[in-house]
Parts: structure tokens; C-alpha cells; sequence
């Protein structure tokens, strides 16, 4: 049987840039590929061009045996292929079936779309996608509005479309980024569904464990040009992580056990409420001190995004006490906070982290453009935001072309790089000075990047520490709180149900205070219900 | 470590190949809908006029009435100075994340505060009255934007719709005032009294007597003085990251050293006092110089020229607005609220303050333009009924064209003024209606704003270039 | 394709610029004269002084052989430097339509004194500061510099005393009333011929005035005229624009009756035809053209050119539907009024 797909010799270039440098590819029928590489590898170039969106400079594509020239997307269609991208194609004012259907029409026949529209031919459509759903464990349901969708089923929406115009090559790219856990676990399923009914699927990620998870083929691409392919029996993390990355990566944190200080963040019973001014956080209190890092981990939505909020400043307390350092700092503005030496990675890099439009420099003084020495009086100093720039990036590894480069331009862990930088370089001007140490609030300090990218942040986030601040880091991914956290504590529907020792704590009795099981009901070892 | 990518890119965007090849890069695409709308406007007449030769008619009485003949350039230059203002205002509004669609009643505003301080006053020089009528212009402005900006900044209101409303009180407004409480009294005509002659904004060919007046002189040079301090300012900050930027990578390994701050405060308030030092000099030069030099030889004689000192300012306050924009505190914050309002809390700038002075600051602009062209167009040198049309709406267009840069503003505001006041030779000449003209705005600003459509037409591949910065936020915003 | 048709379009009007470049400076030395018109913010087209000016225009410009072009003001600001286009352009005579642009063909015919200028409803007198014509000299166009201005002047008062007539012939309550715009000359002659016209035909009548400091406020001048309604009025005159216009609304929709203004608004504003008994008109085409026949004849003159009934300057206009239902008796007090103010017999009241 001749190969699903086959990429020989694939050359692309960029201006100044070699996306993929002879780039050999295949792709077995009925198996489950998974192409591994850090942002920027040439994972994205190299499906686009199979997809028909890039033209190669150089090499030859095959599809089922034959040579192919792949010129759009219409072609790559007509052969069989589809893809689902990581920002969904979706018109979410539209229903399911109305969505698939538009995809199905190409924009050169406009007018015969439009006349498609109008006979609407939805009921023998609607029949099809039900019939897919069912053979595939799709769940969707035709008749919803695609607006009122989760994100997990918008991405079977997609799938299905790809489906109904008969693909049996899927390029799914980084499916899991926008996914929790659970989702991401349906989703293999589905997977292993479809490829037991003949598809072949190419699944492009970063995360390590979905590889071991799910594919039956890994290849793993770095700087542009292929590493080398294995099967998962062959592998390790180890040995995946360094192929990726090009040197040796620690996957598991080496730190030195933590020697806390004096109290340098005080929670006293504090409420919070959300945007529909419901009670988010209901009476949470804790300390954090100086030299150690408390990891705040829970299930998304139970608090921890408006205590974070709450506690940079960003969201008025309507109870209960801050002490920063033993001033009260309760109703402190960001500007305050930052003057009293906290230092804040937000949630959301693109929403509140950066001026995606401003240049490297200029989001590397976000939070201290107006005082000395980056401005004098209201003049900004250039040369020295400048200069400060440069060795941030210089020391951050930033990989940007310069300073005067756009956030937006970056990768995501790149732009992540530029919001530690600052948020980091800030907190280690405060060492020596009077006031108490400095506070560092890391919330999903990781969140999307690749696996050379997280040790990184992960190094810097334990040298903080180890320099003496207070660090709260709140993280969706477990194995992220349980290494890097001294202690642990669990939130739940607003409460903090209890503060563990982070050496001594196990993910079972993590995940069950996680699902709102209290020590006193759940005795260790009773149930194992809970896992990842 | 790796081998870091990022001094070499730093080092290579310094030169000047790239430089030249970005200002090719930033021209290309207006140059491209300039042409196209001029072509498609070629067709129309054509169409509808059936003649080739009325294309060269239109085309070539709009090039002399623009440029060639008498006083054709110099009007071209009087229109395009309330062009530039109102323009700059736009785009510090664009910049902040705000559409102030309401610069033509902030610019009745402005001029009705600047006709009233022109004739309230009587007696003080020039050196006062001056600045005090172009100061009570912004005002007016100012305080008319800043209205919707307080309502917009404590209540959500959307300040599209709140600065239409308030353009449409400014009219009514303006026109009670003029034809009651501040009506001349004299004369038949429905207007306000005369500004005082010390609060005129001087025609370029009046200088040398107007400069035989000491104080007259005085506010001439001090004018020069402050501009020259003010370019050598800003040139000096946008000047000085060249070298230093380059010296980055030679860096040790020492985060933000505190030695190399030193240097830079030194350096810093070396140029600030070079700055201060041409200001001055320029100040002395010319009021010494000046008043001998112009009645020697002055190159405007004509006496109905109506170019007047509003040049000047316009030109300032496009560097002073870039100044601001780019290099101070007060533009970054405005900037970081347009850009991204999120960012602007989480970094503790306040939004409320900003969306109000961004607003003020536009409308203050707005409010110079109607003061401009009060004290310095105005055949009565006052404010008569039906004063303005279409400027403030023209000028979104100028804003857009010049996408929102100071610089590219004074090109694109003088391209609109060229327009607008070569229009009417065009229809004397050729019989084609001047509202064609209108309909090559249009298209100009149409392809400005969709390049994909002249990208198509010229088959240029777009650059790879990631988050574009969107012009404009959206209505919803 | 698309890109060859372009090029070759660019390179049409290129070479059609060049030649037309080189036929440009050729004509303009015949003997013919060069009319010019600048209109005000109104534009060519705005049913009123300057359509009618422009129609003159070109009833003269067709008698005599001339040509003739006009430039519409966009705004105040604009209205010298179009009087300068067809200065510099060489035009012979420039007309210029209404009271907004008295100083700027002031300046205009200074800097030109070989141009004549023609100004419509706008007189020169010594003033108090003016730049113009300060009140130093005797005469603004004798010895204050305007030798080559010529005022087109109208007698509202004379047209506004017979719609005084016809309204104070025509009410049945006994009050009339009138919807003015702002208070400047013109519009008070209107006014006071009006009310004095009135009074003539019946004595006892009630005359109600209100200025509305606008000449576009509609709202406000229908309010006006419904609350002078309110107060007995049944034939409403409306002076001043679309504020006048607000006054004729009011009547129509009370089913009473109106006057129209300046031209006749039956035929320019039909919605309020079926009340439009007539109107005060100005007749601005024929004063134009007065004027350019006397420049034909070189006949003209510096100074007030004053169109009256005498002249045919001013006039009511035709009653249209109302003609029938006008009682003779009132159209031959009209016929004695027109007369009468012809001859001099009768004055309208007005003193400037």
C-alpha cells in the first residue's frame, strides 16, 4: 500500500529566513503521525505547503502514489485532504450545517453559492452530518448556532467539515492548545476512531504526553529541517524533548529545597466578586513568604482568575484584607503595586500582558516607562529603554530580530519571554531595598509554549525564588504546580479547600480537592475516581 | 546557550538601505491609490463627458489651479493648514483608540472661543493677544471633546455618536451666538465684531511691517525660538537611540547597569540643554536679524496673498504631536489605551484620564484649526454664519492617507489642499464638475483603506507581516 | 490583462495632459466678455438668488453672445479666492450672490479695478472701523475706492406692502402674521411693507412678527408659526429661508393660508402649495440681467442699482389654485397699491 502522503525534499524559503530546509515526510495510511517541533520549527510551513496554501521552492509531494502538484486548498480538497487549523474557520452567527456548507463552496463560484444558499438543500445536509457524527462519535448537533458552541465542539465542527467533503487525510494542527484535559482525551478517542475506519491523520503538537498518548508514528522537526522519525516504543520524553530543543532538557525542576522568610504577601478573608457580580472568591485567605512558591491549582473557573485580579489590582476586593509586605495594599491601583515591588505575568499574554502593535522595547517598559531612569520628567529616554532592551533580550533569549520588532511579530513563548523579562528584571531591581521582598504573581506562566520555553520560564520562576521573593503561581496544568511549588493549595468554587506540602502531595489527593472532595470525606486511597 | 539571533537583527535594521527601503515600502501603497484613483477618475469624465481632451482639460486645469497659477500654490498651502490640524487631531484621537468624528463642531468651538478672545481684549500687543486667542481656540476645542470623552471614559458612551450630537449642538450653538450675544454691531451682516489687529495671525507678506514693531518682532522670534527648540528637541530624542542602540550587544552580562544609565542622563541633559541653547539662539538671531533683513528683501510682496503664519504653526504642531505621541509618557499612555486598553490597566495607566486628555488634546487641535482660520483667513477677521463645510469630514480621509503619522498627515493634508483648490480651475476649464474631485478622495481613500484591492490590481504580494496595527478600532470598541 | 489596460489608460490621459497642455493658453482674446458668477454656500441649484441669478446670467450671456461660468462657494473662507479665479482667469464682469460676500468683493474690486463686479443685495455705506469703506469718505462708491461696483439692490418693502394687502384683503380673523428669519435689512423691509400694507387695506388689523435668528431652522419656524396661529393668526408670511418655509408649513397643515418669499414658491416648494396664496418675490434674474444689458449698452454705473415694482425688480408672484378664490375687490386694491407706490403717491413706511 503506497503511502497516505508523502513529502520528498521540501525546500521553502522566507525573506531571511529557510522555513524548511529538504524536508522528507510520510505519512502511512491509516496511522497517526505526530509531528513534534517548538514554535517556529517548520511544522506549519510544511503542512500549509501540503495543504496547498505555500508553494514549495524545491521537492516533490505524493499523494496515494502519485506525484502531485498542490496548488490551493480546492486541490488539496479534491485529493482527499483537509485540515483543521488551530484558529477555527468558523462563521459563529451561522448553524452547523450552514457552516459545513459554506466551506464546501469555493469563492470563484460566489454566485452559485449564493444560489445554494437560497434552495438550502439543509435537510439531506443536516442528514449527513448526523450520519458522520454517529460514525465518527462526533457529538455536534446540526441545528446548533456555531457562536453558542464550547471550543471542543467547534473543533468536531471543523472536523466534520473536513469529513463531509470526503477527507481521508487530516492535518489537525495543534488541536489540543485550546483544550482542557478532558477535551483533549475525547479528542484521541475520536482519533483512534477514525483511523480504525481508514483515515490517516498528520497531528501536530508540542506537548509531549499527547504524543505517547496517541500516535502511532512521531517525527520530530527543529530550525526547519526534519530530526528524524520513531515509534513511541523507541521513545522517551528525554530523548523527544532533546531532539526538539537540540540540546539536553531537564524536564524535571532541580531546586534546592525553599528557605522561606518573612511573610511578604498576606491574604486575610478576602471576597471577590466576578463580572456578573456573583461571589468568585468567597473568604480566601493565605501567606506566601519570602523565598518560597505557593502553587494555587484548581479546576478552571473556580476563583482563581478573579483572586489573581483581585490581588494585581485589576479587580476591586469587596472584603477582607491584602498586607504587602505588611502594608495594607487591599485597594491598591497596578501602579501602586508595582511601585511596592509586585511583579505580575498575566493570564491572558495577549490581552493584558502586551501592546501586541508596540515594538519589543517599548513592552519590555510597559509597567515603568514613566519613572527614571526610562523617562526624565515626561520625556522618555530612549537610549537607555533602549539599552535596558537590548540585555533583556540578550538575557531573556528572546529571539526577535530586534527591538524594534513588534510583540505580535513574536512566537508565544517568545512574546512570553518579553512579559518575564520585565515583570523578572523589575523584581530584581528591588533586591537591597528596604521595604520587604519583592512579590512575583505568575498566573499560567506557561500556557501554550513548547517544551524549551517552559524549562526556561520554569528555570527563571525558581531563580526568583531562590533570590528571595514571594512567588503564587496558578497553573491549570497540574505537573506544573506539583514541580515547582513548595506548598500547594487547592481551590474550589471560591474557597481554598486545603494548603498542602508539595513534597508529600500526590496528584490523586490533588485531583480529588480539585473535584471538591475535602480531606475529612475522602480518606486517602478510598477512592480512585479522580484521575488525570 | 544557543546562538542568539537578536543583536545581528538589531544590527541590521540600523542601516540606511533598509530605512530607504521602509519609506519605499510606507509611500508605495498611497502613491499606488493616488494613481489608480486618478485614472478611474480620468474614466469618468471620459464617460461622462465623451471626450478625451476634457480628461487633459480637468487634469491640467486642476495641476494650474493647484500649483501654477497666480496664487494657486500659496492657496493650496491656506487650505491645507486647517487640513493638517484638524487631521492631527483625528489621528492623536485614532492613536488613543477614539474616532473623533466630531473635529468640525469642536473646530466652530474653537473658532467661536478665539473670535470672542480676538475682540474681548482690546489694546495688549501681539506678544499677549496672540497666544492668548490661539490658546482660547484649543480651549474651545478641547473642552467640546473632552466633553464626550468624560462621558465616554465614566459611561461607556460611544463617543461616534456622542461627537455627532455635540456637532450638531456646536452649529446651533455658534450660530445663536453670532447672530445674538455676539453679533457686530455694525453692519448689515450677521457676524462677530472684528478681532483686534494684535490678535491676528499675520500674512506671510505683511511680515516686514508687522516686524517694525519691537514687541511685534519679539513674538516673530520668540515663535521661531520655541519652534526651533522644539524640533531640536524631538530630533534630538529620535536621534539618539541610533548609537546606542548599537552599542547593546557589546554589553556584559550586567542587567540595566547602573553606570550606563549615567552616561545616558548626562547625555540626555546635554541635549535637552542643546535644544534649549538653538531655541534661544534662533530667538536672538531673528529678532535681531529679522526686522532689517525682511525689509531688504522678502520673498512674498504680493499683497493678496492670503498665506499667513497658520503654515508655521501647522507645521509645529505635527512635530509637536509626533513629539508627544513618540516620545513622552503622556503619548505612551495614550498609545498603550488605543492600543490595547487591557494592557494600559494591567501596566497602571489610567484609561479614564487618558480617553479624556486623548479626546481634549484632539479637540483642542480641532479647536486651533477653527482659531487658524479665524485670525488669519477670515475676510472680516471674525466669525460669520455658515462659517466652515466639510473640513472636519475631509479630514478623516487626510488622517487615514497619512496613517496617522504627523509627517505623512502634512503630505497627505497638502495633497487634499491641493485638491480642493485646484477643483475649481478644473470646472472653470473644462466644464467638469468640481465634485469629481469628492469622487477621487473617495476612491483614494477607499484604496487606502482596502490595500488588498490595490495589491490585487498591481499584483503586489502582501509583506509577511504579522499584527498589523489596525487603523482605526472598530465601532464596537 | 488588467494590468496592460491600465498601463495603457495611464499612458492615454498622459498624452491627452500634454495636448491639452499645449492648446490651453489659445483662447480667450476675442471680444466676446467673460460673465463670471461666484455663488454663496447655497450652490447653483438652490431654487432661490442663485439659481435666479444664474438664469440672468444666462439669458444675457445668450442675447449678447458672451460666455459665462460659475463657482460655487463651499464656505465663507472660500469666497475670495473664487472671485480671484475668474479675476485671474480675465473674466470681464463678476457677479456675486448675496449679503455674505460684501467684503470679499469689496477687496476683490479694489485689487481689480478693471473688473467689473456685480453684487446682489448688498449695499456700501460709511462705517464706523470698516476696512471696506470707513465712514471717513462720503460715498463708498465715489471716493471710497468701489468705482467699479454695482449694488443690486431690491425694494422688499414695496413687494412685501402688497402681500400685506393681499394677506389683510384675504383674513377672516382680522390677524395676520409673518415668520421672519434673521433680523437684517432685507428681511425687515419685508416685514415692515408687510405689516403696513396690511393696515392699509384694513386699518384695525392685528399684525403679529417673530425673527428666529436663523435662516435653516425649519422646527423652530413651524413652532412660531403654530403658536401665532394659536393666537388667531390665519395667513402667515414666511421671510427667511427654510425658517420662513416652517411658518408656511404651519399654515398648510391648519388648512390656512400663506405668503411664500423671495421667489415663487409654488413652483420651489410644493409641499405648501394649496395654502400659497402667493408670494413677495424678488426678481433676481431680472435685475441681472438689467444690469448686463446696461454693461452691453456701456451704460452701467457704480453705486445702487435699485430693482422695484417700477423696474419689474420685485413683484408678487402669480396666485395659481387661489386665483378664483381671491375676491376681485382685493386684486384691484392691489392693482391701486402697486400704483400708487409706483408713482410715488404711497409710501411703504419703511426708514432705513
Amino acid at each position: 500500500m503506497p503511502p497516505a502522503l508523502q513529502a520528498i525534499g521540501i525546500t521553502k524559503r522566507f525573506p531571511g529566513v529557510l522555513a524548511n530546509d529538504h524536508v522528507d515526510f510520510t505519512l502511512q495510511q491509516g496511522e497517526i503521525h505526530a509531528l513534534l517541533g517548538e514554535n517556529g520549527a517548520g511544522k506549519s510551513t510544511l503542512m500549509n505547503i501540503l495543504y496547498g496554501l505555500y508553494q514549495p521552492d524545491e521537492g516533490q509531494v505524493w499523494v496515494k502514489g502519485e506525484l502531485v502538484k498542490i496548488s490551493n486548498p480546492h486541490e488539496a480538497i479534491a485529493r482527499g485532504i483537509g485540515m483543521v487549523h488551530q484558529h477555527f474557520m468558523l462563521v459563529p452567527p451561522l448553524t452547523v450545517t450552514e457552516n459545513i456548507m459554506l466551506g464546501q463552496e469555493s469563492l470563484v463560484s460566489a454566485t452559485r453559492m449564493l444560489g445554494r444558499l437560497a434552495m438550502l438543500d439543509r435537510r439531506s445536509a443536516a442528514a449527513r452530518i448526523r450520519e458522520l457524527s454517529r460514525q465518527y462519535g462526533l457529538a455536534v448537533d446540526p441545528d446548533a448556532i456555531v457562536g453558542d458552541l464550547p471550543v471542543g465542539a467547534q473543533q468536531r465542527v471543523e472536523i466534520i467539515k473536513a469529513l463531509y467533503r470526503d477527507a481521508d487525510i487530516l492535518i489537525l494542527d495543534e488541536p489540543t492548545a485550546v483544550l482542557t484535559p478532558q477535551e483533549a482525551d475525547e479528542l484521541f478517542v475520536i482519533m483512534r476512531g477514525m483511523v480504525k475506519q481508514g483515515k490517516s491523520i498528520v497531528f501536530i503538537t508540542h506537548k509531549l504526553r499527547e504524543v505517547f498518548a496517541v500516535a502511532d508514528t512521531i517525527s520530530v522537526m527543529r530550525g526547519g529541517a526534519m530530526v528524524g522519525s520513531l515509534k513511541p516504543a523507541q521513545a522517551t520524553r528525554e530523548l523527544l524533548a532533546e531532539m526538539m530543543v537540540g540540546r539536553k532538557v531537564i524536564l524535571a525542576i532541580d531546586k534546592a529545597p525553599a528557605r522561606p522568610g518573612l511573610a511578604v504577601l498576606q491574604v486575610e478573608g478576602v471576597r471577590v466578586l466576578d463580572d456578573r457580580r456573583h461571589v468568585a472568591v468567597d473568604g480566601v485567605s493565605l501567606e506566601i513568604r519570602s523565598g518560597e512558591i505557593l502553587g494555587l491549582a484548581g479546576v478552571q473557573g473556580n476563583g482563581q482568575t478573579e483572586l489573581t485580579e483581585a490581588l494585581t489590582g485589576l479587580r476591586r476586593v469587596a472584603g477582607g484584607k491584602i498586607l504587602l509586605n505588611g502594608h495594607d495594599t487591599t485597594h491598591a491601583t497596578p501602579r501602586q503595586l508595582v511601585e511596592a515591588g509586585m511583579g505580575h505575568v498575566p493570564e491572558d499574554r495577549h490581552k493584558h500582558g502586551l501592546v501586541l502593535s508596540f515594538p519589543v522595547r517599548d513592552n519590555i517598559v510597559l509597567c515603568t516607562y514613566y519613572r527614571l531612569p526610562n523617562a526624565h520628567g515626561i520625556e522618555l529616554d530612549y537610549a537607555v529603554i533602549a539599552r535596558q532592551a537590548s540585555e533583556l533580550v540578550r538575557i531573556f533569549d528572546i529571539r526577535t530580530p530586534g527591538i524594534e520588532t513588534t510583540a505580535g511579530a513574536l512566537s508565544g513563548g517568545n512574546q512570553q519571554k518579553v512579559i518575564m523579562a520585565r515583570e523578572l528584571s523589575r523584581l530584581s531591581e528591588r533586591h537591597g531595598a528596604q521595604n520587604g521582598a519583592p512579590l512575583l504573581i505568575a498566573s499560567q506562566p506557561t500556557r501554550g509554549l513548547d517544551v524549551g520555553s517552559i524549562e526556561f520560564i520554569h528555570r527563571r520562576i525558581v531563580e526568583a525564588r531562590d533570590a528571595g521573593a514571594a512567588v503564587l503561581l496558578i497553573s491549570a496544568e497540574l505537573d506544573e504546580i506539583m514541580s515547582l511549588s513548595d506548598r500547594i493549595a487547592v481551590m474550589y468554587k471560591g474557597h481554598i479547600l486545603a494548603t498542602v506540602d508539595a513534597r508529600t502531595a500526590t496528584r490523586e489527593q490533588l485531583g480529588l480537592l480539585m473535584a471538591g472532595v475535602t480531606p475529612a470525606a475522602a480518606r486517602p486511597g478510598q477512592r480512585e475516581g479522580a484521575h488525570d | 546557550m544557543t546562538d542568539s539571533a537578536s543583536p545581528k537583527g538589531a544590527v541590521a535594521g540600523r542601516g540606511w538601505f533598509p530605512l530607504l527601503q521602509r519609506v519605499v515600502d510606507l509611500l508605495s501603497m498611497p502613491a499606488l491609490a493616488l494613481l489608480t484613483a486618478f485614472v478611474l477618475g480620468a474614466v469618468v469624465i471620459l464617460i461622462t463627458s465623451g471626450r478625451l481632451e476634457t480628461v487633459g482639460e480637468a487634469y491640467w486645469g486642476l495641476l494650474r489651479g493647484a500649483f501654477i497659477k497666480q496664487r494657486g500654490f500659496s492657496e493650496s498651502l491656506v487650505a491645507a493648514i486647517p487640513y493638517v490640524l484638524l487631521s492631527l487631531g483625528l489621528a492623536l484621537g485614532f492613536k488613543t483608540g477614539l474616532f473623533n468624528i466630531g473635529v468640525e463642531g469642536q473646530f466652530y468651538m474653537g473658532a467661536l472661543a478665539a473670535a470672542w478672545a480676538g475682540q474681548a481684549i482690546q489694546g495688549v500687543p501681539a506678544l499677549v493677544h496672540l497666544p492668548v486667542v490661539l490658546l482660547a481656540g484649543a480651549a474651545g476645542g478641547a473642552i467640546w471633546a473632552g466633553i464626550p470623552g468624560y462621558l465616554k471614559a465614566k459611561t461607556g458612551a460611544h463617543e461616534v455618536i456622542s461627537t455627532m450630537m455635540m456637532n450638531y449642538i456646536a452649529f446651533r450653538l455658534t450660530e445663536f451666538i453670532i447672530s445674538g450675544p455676539l453679533r457686530a454691531p455694525s453692519g448689515s451682516t450677521i457676524q462677530t465684531p472684528r478681532i483686534s489687529p494684535a490678535a491676528e495671525l499675520w500674512a506671510l507678506w505683511d511680515i516686514p511691517n508687522r516686524l517694525t514693531a519691537p514687541l511685534n518682532a519679539l513674538t516673530l522670534s520668540l515663535a521661531l525660538g520655541f519652534g526651533a527648540w522644539l524640533i531640536a528637541r524631538a530630533a534630538g530624542a529620535g536621534g539618539q537611540h541610533a548609537p546606542d542602540g548599537a552599542s547593546a550587544h557589546t554589553g556584559i552580562g550586567v542587567p540595566v547597569s547602573p553606570f550606563a544609565g549615567l552616561i545616558a542622563r548626562i547625555t540626555h541633559h546635554a541635549s535637552r540643554h542643546l535644544a534649549l541653547v538653538v531655541g534661544l539662539g534662533v530667538a536672538l538671531v531673528s529678532f535681531v536679524a529679522l526686522p532689517p533683513l525682511t525689509r531688504l528683501w522678502w520673498p512674498f510682496t504680493d499683497e493678496y496673498d492670503r498665506l499667513h503664519l497658520g503654515l508655521l504653526l501647522a507645521i509645529l504642531a505635527a512635530v509637536g504631536v509626533w513629539w508627544l505621541l513618540w516620545k513622552t509618557t503622556i503619548g505612551f499612555e495614550l498609545r498603550t489605551v488605543g492600543a490595547n486598553p487591557n494592557a494600559a490597566r494591567y501596566a497602571g495607566v489610567s484609561i479614564t484620564r487618558n480617553i479624556v486628555l486623548g479626546m481634549a488634546l484632539s479637540g483642542a487641535l480641532a479647536g486651533l484649526a477653527g482659531t487658524v482660520e479665524v485670525i488669519g483667513v477670515s475676510i472680516c477677521r471674525c466669525l460669520p454664519l455658515f462659517f466652515s463645510s466639510g473640513y472636519g469630514f475631509d479630514s478623516i480621509a487626510i488622517a487615514l492617507l497619512g496613517r496617522n503619522n504627523p509627517f505623512g498627515i502634512l503630505a497627505s493634508a497638502f495633497l487634499f489642499g491641493a485638491m480642493r483648490n485646484g477643483a475649481d480651475l478644473m470646472e472653470l476649464n473644462s466644464g467638469v464638475s468640481k465634485y469629481i474631485i469628492s469622487l477621487i478622495q473617495a476612491l483614494v481613500l477607499l484604496f487606502v483603506a482596502a490595500p488588498a484591492v490595490v495589491r490585487w490590481m498591481y499584483r503586489i504580494k502582501a509583506a509577511p507581516r504579522a499584527a498589523e496595527a489596525p487603523l482605526t478600532r472598530g465601532w464596537g470598541g | 490583462m488588467r494590468n496592460r489596460f491600465l498601463i495603457v489608460l495611464t499612458l492615454l490621459v498622459l498624452v491627452s495632459l500634454v495636448v491639452a497642455a499645449c492648446a490651453a493658453p489659445g483662447g480667450g482674446t476675442s471680444a466676446k466678455k467673460k460673465i463670471g458668477l461666484v455663488t454663496d454656500v447655497g450652490g447653483v441649484n438652490d431654487k432661490s438668488f442663485n439659481q435666479s441669478a444664474w438664469a440672468g446670467v444666462q439669458k444675457a450671456v445668450k442675447e449678447f453672445g458672451w460666455e459665462a461660468k460659475f463657482i460655487e462657494s463651499k464656505q465663507p473662507t472660500d469666497y475670495e479666492k473664487n472671485i480671484d479665479q475668474f479675476a485671474t482667469e480675465k473674466y470681464d464682469v463678476i457677479v456675486t450672490v448675496g449679503f455674505m460676500m460684501g467684503d470679499a468683493t469689496a477687496i476683490k474690486a479694489k485689487q481689480y479695478p478693471n473688473i467689473k463686479f456685480a453684487i446682489i443685495d448688498y449695499d456700501y455705506w460709511p462705517t464706523k472701523d470698516s476696512q471696506i469703506c470707513p465712514e471717513t469718505v462720503k460715498n463708498c462708491y465715489d471716493d471710497g475706492g468701489l468705482k467699479n461696483v454695482t449694488s443690486l439692490m431690491f425694494q422688499e418693502d414695496q413687494v412685501g406692502f402688497l402681500a400685506g394687502v393681499l394677506a389683510g384683503g384675504m383674513t377672516k380673523t382680522g390677524t395676520i402674521c409673518s415668520v421672519a428669519g434673521m433680523e437684517i435689512p432685507p428681511v425687515v423691509r419685508f416685514v415692515v411693507g408687510y405689516q403696513n400694507g396690511a393696515k392699509w387695506i384694513k386699518p384695525d388689523v392685528k399684525t403679529l412678527n417673530v425673527y428666529i435668528p436663523s435662516f435653516v431652522d425649519t422646527p423652530k419656524g413651524k413652532e412660531t408659526g403654530q403658536s401665532m396661529i394659536g393666537q388667531g393668526c390665519d395667513v402667515v408670511f414666511g421671510v427667511g429661508g427654510n425658517t420662513g418655509n416652517g411658518g408656511l408649513l404651519a399654515a398648510k397643515e391648519k388648512g390656512l393660508m400663506a405668503i411664500g418669499v423671495d421667489v415663487d414658491q409654488y413652483l420651489t416648494y410644493p409641499e405648501v402649495k394649496d395654502a400659497l396664496l402667493s408670494s413677495a418675490a424678488k426678481n433676481v434674474d431680472a435685475a441681472v440681467y438689467e444690469y448686463l444689458k446696461a454693461v452691453n449698452n456701456n451704460t452701467d454705473k457704480a453705486g445702487v442699482f435699485t430693482a422695484n415694482l417700477q423696474n419689474d425688480g420685485v413683484g408678487l408672484a402669480p396666485f395659481h389654485d387661489w386665483d378664483s378664490k381671491i375676491p376681485q375687490s382685493v386684486k384691484d386694491k392691489i392693482k391701486q397699491a402697486t400704483e400708487e407706490l409706483k408713482s410715488g403717491k404711497l409710501a411703504t413706511g419703511y426708514k432705513p
